[in-house]
């Protein structure tokens, strides 16, 4: 039998001091931990068990932490998380806390613009989504590299930035007095298509507490970043195929057109996009005068300015977004859950294959998208990584 | 008969049926369906003891037996039979039958942190 033999290491830290002198120090009372990322949680979290120990740093509300943890072989002690402990949770027998940890993308969430009025992110002459959102990272206190933060660099709002003879309706590109910034972030990353429909950006946080806006679609590459096997690094494994959800229409609405005042203008700039091939529809399905059945989904935004990707402005068209959608929604999802021993730095976005003929998953080029990653080291010193990804057939 | 002391009490410290105990956190998985295994090693665990010793009375029983899980059951273990004297806890006392008075056989459990 081959057998691993490697130590676990699990090193929990906390900063202290005041900045700018301040100073990671070890909480050696930390004896468990999992953390979690993905693109179905809006943060990066972690969950650290300690018990009490003389030599502890003192640990509260928003207590920048940090966790190292690993296998020797494997990846080694590497940061896996960054953030901060919200909220505390203790317990009297055994003396035992549990310190929830959120990611640093947690502050987006949790800052809300204080500018009396809101505050227009577009301007006049519109601004691109990525400075955008790069605004609110930096008004909440989000630490972020630029290059990372990407996006479709248009003009956003150039065209259409609210109603000025409309003093009571906000504007689509402005966030609002009270809104938290992710909130406002989230309603960026929902429009935020190119034209050539190949994805959406969307701002995420991964390991050691790195924030990225980077374009996504739930379509793995050709090339696997990591691959398993069943029978060599796989403990257990199951795949779910849903047709839920899928759809072969999809109507996007954006803003008014110009010209079209409100109140009493109704009229917003639309596309729609379709496909006859869905063979996950039920049968017996009332069809369309083309002869085909459709089941459809609906979309709207103020954000979206025009309506076809031909049409003037460096702005986001309702036809990029429907094309964008259908694809992702005209299409059944298989869902490939499976938790490994192995210590490899996996991330969510990265390209997963898994052989396992009892799934009846053989073919090689099969591969799966890494949407949900949770890393466990628990008390008796055993790593253990669960994966949940999708694929779409 | 090496006397030792732990908590106040003086006893005599039975190398007969004396077992130390020295574990780690060893977790063994064994990947279902193949022929791989890993094993993780989590750091070692405290050494533990289990030891006979014969109390001289009935008090020194009651004294020794109300001090697992107190802040008394952390102190120095001398002993000729240890050596130096050594920081030990005591886990637990037990005994199988009651004298009343005189001397007392006890099993007990100590952990060297």
């Amino acid at each position: 039998m081959a057998t691993t033999v490697r130590t676990t290491t699990l090193q929990f830290w906390v900063l202290t001091g005041t900045p700018p002198s301040t100073t990671w120090v070890q909480h050696t009372g930390a004896f468990a931990a999992t953390c979690t990322f993905g693109f179905d949680q809006r943060y990066a979290e972690a969950e650290v068990r300690t018990t009490v120990v003389a030599s502890a740093p003192a640990v509260t509300y928003w207590s920048e932490v940090r966790l190292d943890m690993g296998c020797t072989p494997g990846a080694g002690v590497a940061t896996r998380f960054r953030g901060y402990v919200v909220p505390l949770d203790q317990a009297a027998y055994p003396l035992e806390g549990v310190l929830h940890c959120r990611g640093y993308l947690y502050r987006a969430s949790w800052v809300r613009n204080q500018t009396k009025g809101g505050t227009d992110l577009a301007g006049g002459t519109g601004t691109s989504d990525q400075a955008q959102v790069q605004a609110v990272l930096t008004t909440c206190g989000v630490p972020f590299t630029a290059a990372n933060v990407a996006g479709t660099g248009k003009a956003l709002g150039s065209i259409y930035n609210g109603n000025p003879g409309d003093v009571f309706t906000p504007g689509p590109y402005w966030w609002q007095e009270g809104e938290p910034g992710l909130s406002c972030i989230e309603r960026l990353d929902e429009v935020s298509v190119p034209d050539d429909a190949s994805g959406r950006y969307r701002t995420f946080e991964t390991l050691a507490g790195d924030v990225y806006r980077i374009k996504l679609a739930t379509t793995p590459t050709a090339t696997p970043d990591f691959s398993f096997t069943e029978g060599v690094d796989v403990l257990d494994a199951k795949i779910t195929r849903d047709p839920t959800g899928a759809g072969n229409k999809v109507i996007v609405d954006g803003a008014s057109p110009p010209g079209v005042s409100l109140p009493g203008g109704i009229e917003v700039v639309t596309f729609t996009a379709g496909s006859a091939f869905a063979p996950y529809l039920p049968p017996g399905l009332p069809t369309a005068p083309d002869g085909h059945a459709y089941v459809g989904t609906r979309f709207a935004s103020p954000l979206i300015e025009k309506s076809l990707v031909a049409d003037p402005g460096s702005v986001l068209a309702c036809e990029a977004i429907a094309q964008f959608l259908l694809a992702e929604l005209n299409c059944v999802i298989d869902t490939l859950e499976f938790s490994t021993p192995r210590d490899d730095l996996l991330g969510p976005g990265q390209t997963i294959h898994l052989q396992s003929p009892r799934l009846g998953i053989t073919d090689t080029s099969q591969h799966y998208w890494l949407q949900h990653l949770e890393i466990t080291l628990d008390e008796r010193g055993q790593f253990t990584q669960r994966l949940s990804c999708v694929r779409k057939s | 008969m090496p006397r030792a002391t732990f908590g106040g009490v003086t006893f005599d410290l039975l190398l007969n049926g004396l077992e130390d105990t020295h574990g780690g956190n060893t977790s063994i998985r064994e990947i279902p369906g193949g022929t791989a295994a890993f094993v993780d090693l989590g750091g070692p665990l405290l050494h533990r003891r289990t030891v006979t010793i014969k109390v001289d009375s009935e008090a020194d029983y009651r004294t020794l037996a109300a001090l697992p899980g107190t802040s008394g059951a952390q102190g120095t273990l001398t002993s000729p039979a240890e050596g130096a004297a050594r920081t030990a806890v005591l886990l637990s006392v037990a005994r199988s039958w009651r004298k009343g008075t005189g001397p007392q056989l006890l099993r007990t459990e100590w952990v060297y942190p």
